[in-house]
């Protein structure tokens, strides 16, 4: 039997079976029975030994079946004595099959280590419907992360989840300090505008996408999705594009992410302990050596037809640094307790430079885990908790979280399926003033004495206090209800909320305001949601099957606060707003609701293809009055093409799928953007005051991307190689576009309008394969590779919008300063105007591997690169400007000394202080970063008394990177997660990480 | 069973309706916002009005903050990307927009609220706030006349400078006409437009289409004590030159003339040109300082880089001509009057009567800082007109050299500086800069002395597609 054909025959048969479910006491299961006997046994993950729990079993050809419970054992009863083959199966595995002898009255036992299937076409996902789809059904690429990805990564946030983890997803870390959020980009960046980033769902409900918090004295920015435990995850599905995101509507043009928490399961109650140790490291900042300085590149000075502006393909500087050290202090970050020398002579050690000789410590992180799930019948639990205490690599910088999560299911009756799930975060993070900002740390301690910080004394700016606190409570009821096996339906009710409050104090007698300087924001973030989706699935005929689904969802996102800032305090001590002589308070509301609905059918032939059609209609309180309801229309096919007769029958394929995609999905203009307002300020002596705020546009209505995309899905030999290939082509139609009259109009205030169009186009490779497998070893290899091209079309009357938009150029370009007089020796540099390369990845790829022994060592590995973008090393440009960028110091020697006589124009461009070129200093931005490294050894059962089983991991995260780039990091960018172009201006990158992990399931 | 599938068939029904009525009907709730529609009351008004108010502080300390640097009144010693062109004199089209932008809001702003207030207040053509609207219009068109190098009405072609001074003359002839119906309460508003009228003419003077003597006759009505302020608050619009002196130090007095005028080691600095000096150099020749020299402060209290400039490299010497946040900023004063009544005289070669202006304007200062105990003596009366220099003449002995330092000292960090630079071709427009330690800067053709018509006024304005003016 073809293994396809197995599973699907399995699944079938498990889905149908009466379960007769036992729990934990097996020792009470004592049953016997005239010429029945019983069988049990245990359902483990072939490579790590876990427990699977929910694994169907059932006794060939009996009707007899059931689910493996929370520690993955299973009891079936009354299994008629003989020869029986015993059957498990479990989405995202090989089935398993094992014959045995039942006796009358007797127990037989079949214990099964189930293996990791690359791809199965009858994984269920979900896509948007009451129900979940077999893959097999799905007309578009869906991504998964499952909690065994997870597990065995090195982790110290949610952001790591998804890093490097699935094609065309790109995750930028911006500021490296602990508790700074990340960037989400799904098939980059489309629209010119708007946002960028994806939906999110965590269990139905959806979460605040953006920061809630506003850049800040750290230039970082929290995300609500950093609060989610990890720990927590039972998986992430990952929908990229509008051809997969129609039903999703306004707002997920930019892809959807859906979170899934774990869920009970039958059992006593099953309890799992994980405790972290680690330590964070920062690395060597800046070159160290001579040979370590190369000549910046980007796009422009690489593309062959500039060769003969710049024959080199790069800024082809020699630095004049001879060979060795070029700096015994690095960049005074590393080793700021000795002097060092540079063109202007010695300098001095660093007058607040800590007592080990470094501005960076050890960063030291407590993690506990404790979570139990069991339950009975009709009613199933999953609680966790978690406490993470983490040190940022530089003092005071470190953050505490607390985590709780109370997931209750309850299935009353046959059909009906009630979740209510809960999670409460807390965290609090301390910041040191960081990135482009007087008061930051980086930049006053590169700048040496060019600093602002009195006598060069950068411990200074240590003593100002900035804090985040943040509450986060989500909450989600979702109903299920299947009253026969035709109708479902499903509910979800819940809401996000956050509260914020975030501290900025310069206490009195600080440096930089003596007598004092408080800032406070406090920011409730309130997302709630209201879900229902209806499906009636009928067979039409034989070997022709009907779903109808339908739904209707409302959004409302509250963001509202208070800002207050006071200054000149009376005296010392933890002064609070009002106690100063200057107080200033502002105060935001904004609620922004939607609402639409859907209707899709699909019609199945055969079990082998399926042709889905759908629309939704949307209603944004932002859409101009003329605009009424929105519309995306989608349609995708998805055609198992090696379930047809006349394709060849090869064993070595199990599957392969076929699929293509359109569809639309949109983007809401602001909440202001379609109304003339006018802005309430103050004027003259304080006495208030309106002006114009914004002209307003009743036509304004949402940008519209649509996408085709193409691929297929391949299995082979038997679920140990997978391939997953995709194609897409995205059109944003009506893109928004903030365009003013032209001034001598009379007003400076631009119109949002919808003029504009860009395309973004790309391919998508995923590549899962087990070269070995034995009882003793699986060596398994994972890779994957995305591109992602922009361009934009149109932007109505504008050639450019800002430097990084502009016609023809992709989205978010570099568009600056080129030599026009390369070469030239003894002159001042000239300059041209051009697009250097654009500012995010255009490239992604990973590579894992997982090497397990005797079930026991495990040793995993996952790198990821990004690359075909640029990153203007605002720290250098800024830095040689004040003369004290190591690596240029072989070159001012000579500026100082002969001027430019002797220097090329390229010298000058990067290193010569008054024509260093924001321009020059763009350079390519690729790398490869080994983001997770893992061994783990699992002890021998019975080891640990009282434990089920008790695994020991090594952990360590960024510890290898590659790449020619010449700041301090390439992935670090100085407007944290929100940032549209981001530059690198004095920020942090991200440390090591190095854990020390024990797991305990007992 | 029959119940349940009929039930199952009613729940979608109604969910979907509910999800489409609510989508037909969501309200924005944007709390903080003003619709238009309810800005129709005469209550209301003096709020519209405050904000034109606003409009114009908008371009008062922002034209006033930048034109120093592009001048000769302060030294460019910040990080910002701008002060780094400015204090070599660079300035292009894409740097003007904000300018052009703002200047233009405030003047249609001004026009948008005078419409209002014609369909709101019975009395439009007898109400203080009618005539304080107009007369925040002229000024506006001013700064518009004053720093552009061309004017664009309407989205139009191109125009002379000189429109702007005719608009600015037609709104603060209108100003007058409402103020003297209005009364007393309009009485500062009427004076105020009386001397922007002297400022236009003497832009009319410059760029055709009127004269010295005019512009002598309206500065003439303006008594010397006279100021009209654009006002800033500490906890409002806060006075930008204040924020980027003694809150940060993105530019100084350091290389200036008013360094030299100022010099607070003198035993009698001119008044006029206050500041402090924050942070002294280390390195003896501070042209071209050594790096690691650096700056030592001399306890200034306040602000990030209080003893150097946002560069980390210049010494900051403070402006204390605004010496709190919300410190208000001249739009016209008795003392420019007067400047434009000596600046007449000296061109019809009258010295007399030059120095009799300018003695009137001293000691009008002394008087005004009697509380400090300063008072200006008195000038000679030059024997000859002689000419503009660069480097300045110290001290100043002939007529032109004496104007040029008493309009600067008078007109100091008011945003006027950079038009008599353009108007008189100074000489320090060819190669004079502030820029230490920046090689080459020195040797630049010329000095940006007006700001161009920006490039996105170039790119919408389809009027201008051929225009010579876009570059």
């Amino acid at each position: 039997m073809a293994l396809r054909m197995f599973v699907s025959r399995a699944t079938k048969s498990a889905r149908n079976l009466v379960v007769a479910f036992a729990f934990v006491a097996i020792s009470a299961a004592g049953v016997s029975a005239q010429a029945t006997g019983t069988v049990t046994g245990l359902v483990r993950d072939a490579a790590t030994l876990e427990p699977l729990a929910g694994a169907q079993v059932s006794i060939e050809g009996t009707g007899i079946g059931g689910l493996a419970n929370n520690v993955g054992r299973f009891l079936l009863l009354n299994v008629p004595a003989g020869s029986q083959t015993v059957i498990v199966t479990l989405i995202g595995y090989s089935p398993g099959a094992e014959t045995i002898t039942v006796t009358s009255g007797g127990t037989g036992t079949a214990d099964f280590n189930l293996h990791e299937q690359a791809l199965s076409l009858e994984g269920v996902v979900v896509t948007g419907t009451a129900g979940q789809a077999r893959r097999r059904e799905v007309g578009n690429v869906i991504e998964s992360v499952t909690a065994g990805d997870i597990q065995m990564a090195a982790v110290t946030s949610f952001s790591d989840v998804l890093q490097g983890r699935a094609a065309g997803v790109m995750i930028s870390t911006g500021e490296g300090q602990v508790g700074a959020g990340s960037a989400i980009r799904i098939r980059g960046n489309a629209s010119l505008t708007q946002s960028n980033n994806p939906l999110i769902y965590i269990d139905g409900i959806r979460m605040e996408v953006n920061p809630i918090t506003a850049r800040d004295e750290a230039r970082s920015q929290v995300t609500a999705l950093d609060g989610i435990n990890p720990a927590d995850i039972d998986r992430i599905e990952i929908i990229k594009g509008p051809a997969a995101t129609t039903l999703y509507g306004t707002e997920a043009a930019g892809g959807v992410i859906q979170i899934f928490t774990k869920r009970g399961s039958a059992g006593a109650p099953a309890w799992t302990f994980t405790f972290d140790g680690g330590r964070s490291r920062m690395g060597h900042q800046g070159p160290s050596d001579a040979s370590q300085v190369k000549s910046m590149s980007n796009a422009w000075t690489e593309d062959p037809a500039n060769a003969s502006t710049y024959p080199t393909g790069d800024m082809d500087v020699d630095y004049l640094l001879g060979t060795g050290a070029i700096n015994e202090n690095g960049l005074r970050l590393n080793d700021c307790a000795s002097g060092g020398t540079n063109p202007g002579g010695a300098y001095p050690a660093e007058p607040g430079c800590p007592g080990s000789g470094s501005w960076f410590r050890d960063g030291y992180m407590t993690r506990y885990n404790l979570n139990v799930r069991g339950g009975g019948e009709t009613a199933t639990y999953f609680v966790s908790s978690r406490f993470s205490d983490q040190d940022g690599t530089v003092k005071p910088q470190g953050a505490k979280d607390y985590n709780v999560r109370g997931n209750i299911q309850f299935q009353p009756t046959d059909g009906l399926d009630i979740s209510l799930n809960n999670m409460y975060t807390r965290r609090n993070i301390t910041w040191i003033p960081n990135g482009n900002n007087a008061s930051g740390l980086f930049l006053n301690v590169l700048r040496g004495t060019r600093g602002y910080t009195p006598g060069n004394d950068d411990s200074l700016v240590l003593d100002n206090d900035i804090q985040t606190a943040v509450n986060q409570w989500v909450t989600g009821l979702s109903v299920g209800w299947s009253p026969n096996q035709s109708f479902s339906h499903r509910l979800n009710v819940g809401m996000d909320y956050s509260y914020t409050d975030y501290t900025d104090f310069k206490p009195y007698g600080n440096y930089e305001n003596p007598t004092g300087d408080r800032e406070n924001r406090n920011a409730h973030d309130r997302n709630l949601t209201f879900d229902y989706n209806g499906t009636f699935s009928y067979d039409v005929s034989d070997g022709v099957s009907s779903g109808f689904s339908w739904g209707g969802q409302l959004y409302e996102e509250y963001s509202g606060g208070l800002r207050g800032r006071d200054e000149a305090f009376a005296g010392p001590g933890e002064q609070l707003l009002g106690g100063g002589t200057l107080p200033r308070l502002d105060e935001d509301r904004l609620t922004v609701r939607s609402g639409g609905f859907f209707l899709q059918e699909q019609i199945g032939l055969g079990d082998r293809f399926f042709l889905t059609v759908g629309n939704r209609w949307d209603g944004f309180s932002t859409f101009g009055e003329g605009i009424g309801l929105a519309s995306y229309p989608k349609i995708s096919a998805a055609y198992t093409i090696s379930d047809e007769s006349f394709f060849p029958q090869i064993d070595a394929i199990d599957g392969l799928k076929l699929r293509t995609a359109w569809g639309r999905s949109g983007r809401a203009p602001g909440a202001f953007d379609a109304v003339r307002i006018y802005e309430a300020t103050q004027a003259d002596e304080f006495v208030p005051a309106v002006i114009i705020g914004n002209l307003g546009n009743a036509d304004l209505g949402p940008e519209v991307s649509e996408e085709l995309e193409a691929g297929f899905e391949l299995s082979m030999y038997q679920g140990r190689f997978g391939l997953d290939f995709t194609w897409y082509n995205q059109k944003t139609l009506d893109a928004l576009i903030r365009v003013q009259e032209a001034p001598s109009f009379g007003t400076e205030e631009a119109t949002l309008r919808n003029l504009g169009e860009t395309k973004t186009w790309g391919t998508e490779l995923t590549l899962n394969f087990v070269p070995v497998r034995s009882d003793n070893i699986e060596w398994s290899v994972s890779g994957s590779y995305s591109t992602n091209d922009s361009e934009i079309i149109d932007m109505g009357p504008l050639q450019n919008l800002g430097f990084s938009l502009r016609v023809g150029q992709p989205i978010r370009v570099e568009y600056d300063e080129v030599l026009s007089n390369f070469g030239a020796v003894g002159v001042a540099p000239q300059w041209n105007n051009e697009p250097l390369g654009v500012l995010w990845p255009t490239k992604l790829f990973s590579i894992g591997t997982r090497l397990t022994l005797n079930q026991s060592l495990t040793l995993d590995v996952l790198g990821e690169g990004q690359g075909g973008h640029v990153r203007t090393i605002g720290v250098g440009w800024a830095t040689v400007r004040r003369e004290t960028w190591p690596a240029c110091f072989g070159i001012l020697e000579e500026w100082n000394a002969n001027g430019r006589t002797n220097l090329t124009t390229q010298q000058q461009a990067t290193c010569a202080p008054p024509h260093s070129s924001w321009g020059a200093w763009t350079d390519n931005a690729d790398f490869f970063k080994i983001r997770s490294a893992t061994i783990a050894y699992r002890l021998p059962d019975n080891w640990v008394p009282r434990t089920r089983s008790v695994t020991l991991s090594l952990q360590g995260k960024n510890l290898f990177q590659m790449t020619d780039y010449q700041g301090l990091d390439a992935e670090s960018y100085d407007t944290g997660a929100g940032g549209n172009t981001p530059f690198e201006y004095y920020n942090m990158g991200p440390p090591k990480v190095f854990i020390f992990n024990v797991r305990m399931n007992f | 069973m029959r119940d349940w599938t009929r039930s199952a068939g009613v729940m979608p029904v109604v969910a979907a309706f509910a999800v489409v009525m609510s989508g037909c009907d969501l309200e924005i709730q944007n709390p903080g916002s003003i619709l238009d529609e309810d800005l129709t009351t005469p209550e209301l008004m003096p709020i519209l009005v405050a904000g034109v108010s606003a409009e114009y502080n908008d371009i008062g300390d922002r034209f006033a903050f930048f034109t120093a640097i592009l001048s000769d009144d302060m030294t460019g010693s910040g990080s910002y990307g701008s002060t780094q062109d400015y204090r070599q004199g660079l300035f292009d089209w894409e740097e003007s927009e904000t300018f052009w932008e703002q200047a233009h809001e405030a003047a249609w702003a001004a026009d948008q609220a005078f419409q209002r207030l014609g369909e709101v207040l019975p009395d439009v053509m007898s109400n203080a706030l009618s005539a304080r609207v107009m007369m925040l219009m002229g000024h506006a068109h001013m700064r518009l006349g004053e720093n552009f190098c061309d004017l664009v009405y309407d989205i139009g072609s191109a125009q002379a400078r000189s429109v702007a001074f005719d608009s600015a003359i037609a709104a603060f002839n209108l100003a007058i006409t409402i103020g003297n119906a209005a009364g007393s309460g309009a009485d500062e508003y009427v004076m105020s437009a009386r001397a922007g009228i002297a400022q236009a003419m003497v832009g009319l003077a410059v760029h055709g289409g009127g004269s010295w003597a005019a512009a002598a006759t309206a500065a003439s009505v303006v008594p010397t004590d006279f100021v009209d302020y654009a006002i800033y608050h500490a906890q409002a619009n806060s006075n930008q030159i204040w924020i980027e002196t003694h809150n940060r130090a993105e530019y100084g007095v350091w290389g200036t003339r008013a360094q030299r005028m100022g010099d607070p080691t003198l035993t009698d600095p001119d008044p006029r040109t206050p500041y402090t000096i924050c942070g002294t150099w280390d390195d003896p020749d501070p042209i071209n300082p050594s790096p690691d020299a650096g700056v030592t402060s001399t306890g200034c209290s306040s602000g990030s880089g209080a003893h150097q400039g946002a560069d980390g490299l210049t010494a900051h010497y403070r402006q204390d001509k605004y010496p709190e946040r919300g410190s208000d900023i001249p739009r016209v004063s008795g003392l420019e009057m007067r400047m434009i009544e000596a600046e007449a005289a000296l061109i019809a070669g009258d010295m007399a009567a030059f120095i009799g202006f300018v003695n009137e304007a001293r000691a009008s200062f002394g008087d005004n800082a009697a509380g400090t105990g300063l008072v200006l003596p008195a000038l000679t009366a030059p024997a000859t007109a002689g000419s503009l220099d660069w480097p300045y003449e110290f001290p100043a002995v002939d007529g032109w050299s004496i104007l040029d330092e008493e309009r600067y000292a008078n007109l100091w960090l008011t945003g006027r500086r950079w038009y008599d630079l353009d108007r008189w071709d100074h000489p320090f427009l060819d190669g004079g800069f502030l820029a230490p330690n920046v090689p080459g800067s020195g040797a630049l053709a010329r000095r940006a002395s007006c700001m161009p018509v920006p490039k996105n006024e170039c790119e919408l304005n389809p009027n201008l597609a051929d225009s010579s003016i876009c570059r």
